[in-house]
């Protein structure tokens, strides 16, 4: 079975971080060394295939390309993230200071387009990503519950992995609604995490593809009964998230059983 | 472009680029979108929509032209076309 959604995605970061040399690799997989500043917005049409335990849902993806320059109306700002289902936040991996500065753009986010899926990448990982960059994208990434990747525009490293991550939480949520009932098997997600979890240990003790139980992790996370205890990065400078469980009572689930 | 010394500096500078940018080619949709919202900036919203205006008619499509002139009319208490900006939008934005 093949569902279909659309889905706006935004790439904001401040200037001469890659945001563009991302896209068109992602697009065209082609590379270009020469800048040029962005000073309003490009959109780029692409179709994922995203895999969802036994169907596939086809995604096609509008990427919104904005410009990052300082100075730019705020309300401008605004009119390009109007609609956003995802966001990807660009900082430069060898540059500690354009971390810090993602973190106006990532407001502007949460005031126009609220609690969308935000992952942050540390651009140019092919150049030596500084260690202070990285540490401080993974406490970004640890305080707002964004996964963070270090790419590659000009390798390709992990680009369509990126693309391919945020269209799936995006039909995830798309799919499986925030206020849809919780149901025991997110309980039993949770008690799980008690202690840190992985996303392939909590799926593997509680029976379930990574795909789902990431998407059920999510969503406890979102209404507040688990949080991410870290964010690490493996040797491929992919995330590597820990969930623990809150104090939060299930409430919901306790109603139900009584 | 005139009353740049209205904007912060660093608005400034994005209003040089885009000047710049238009001094090279005066078609370039990028700059002329820019130009459009350092004049709401400033507060000249009818100079603006001119400018939106010319933009549409070189590139119909330019992502957010329909919303940003929806928000213009409707700051400028035309409601009848911000609606029509508005569903312009709506067929543009995915």
């Amino acid at each position: 079975m093949i569902d279909a959604l659309k889905a706006k995605v935004v790439v904001v970061g401040p200037p001469g971080v890659g945001k563009t040399s991302l896209i068109r690799r992602y697009t065209t997989n082609a590379f270009d060394d020469a800048y040029r500043a962005t000073l309003g917005a490009v959109v780029s049409k692409s179709v994922v295939d995203v895999r969802m335990n036994g169907y596939v849902v086809r995604v096609t993806l509008s990427v919104w390309d904005t410009t990052g320059e300082p100075g730019v109306p705020e309300a401008v700002r605004a009119l390009h993230l109007h609609g956003a289902q995802g966001v990807l936040a660009v900082a430069d991996a060898t540059d500690a200071r354009t971390v810090p500065a993602l973190v106006p753009f990532v407001a502007t986010v949460g005031e126009v387009a609220g609690d969308v899926p935000v992952h942050i990448l540390l651009n140019k990982g092919d150049l030596e990503p500084a260690t202070d960059a990285v540490g401080a994208g993974r406490h970004e990434g640890l305080v707002r519950g964004a996964r963070v990747y270090v790419t590659s525009a000009k390798a390709g490293d992990n680009v369509a992995r990126v693309f391919h991550d945020l269209a799936r939480r995006i039909a995830e949520r798309m799919v499986v609604p925030i206020d849809r009932p919780l149901e025991d098997v997110d309980f039993l997600l949770a008690v799980k995490c008690n202690t840190p979890r992985t996303i392939a240990e909590a799926a593997a003790e509680a029976g379930l593809a990574e795909v789902v139980a990431e998407a059920r992790l999510e969503r406890l996370r979102r209404q507040g009964y688990v949080r991410l205890a870290s964010l690490d990065l493996d040797r491929g400078g992919r995330p590597v998230v820990r969930y623990t469980a809150t104090t939060k009572p299930f409430t919901e689930i306790a109603a139900r059983s009584s | 472009m005139h009353g740049l010394r209205a904007l912060s500096p660093t608005a400034e500078t994005y209003a040089r680029a885009c000047a710049l940018r238009l001094r090279e080619d005066p078609r370039d949709p990028d700059a002329l979108f820019a130009r459009a919202a350092i004049l709401a900036s400033l507060g000249r919203r009818a100079e603006a929509l001119v400018t939106l205006d010319r933009l549409a008619r070189l590139a119909p499509t330019y992502p957010g032209l329909w919303r940003f002139k929806a928000r213009l009319f409707r700051d400028l208490g035309d409601p009848r076309m911000a609606d029509l900006c508005l569903e312009a939008a709506r067929r543009e934005d995915l």
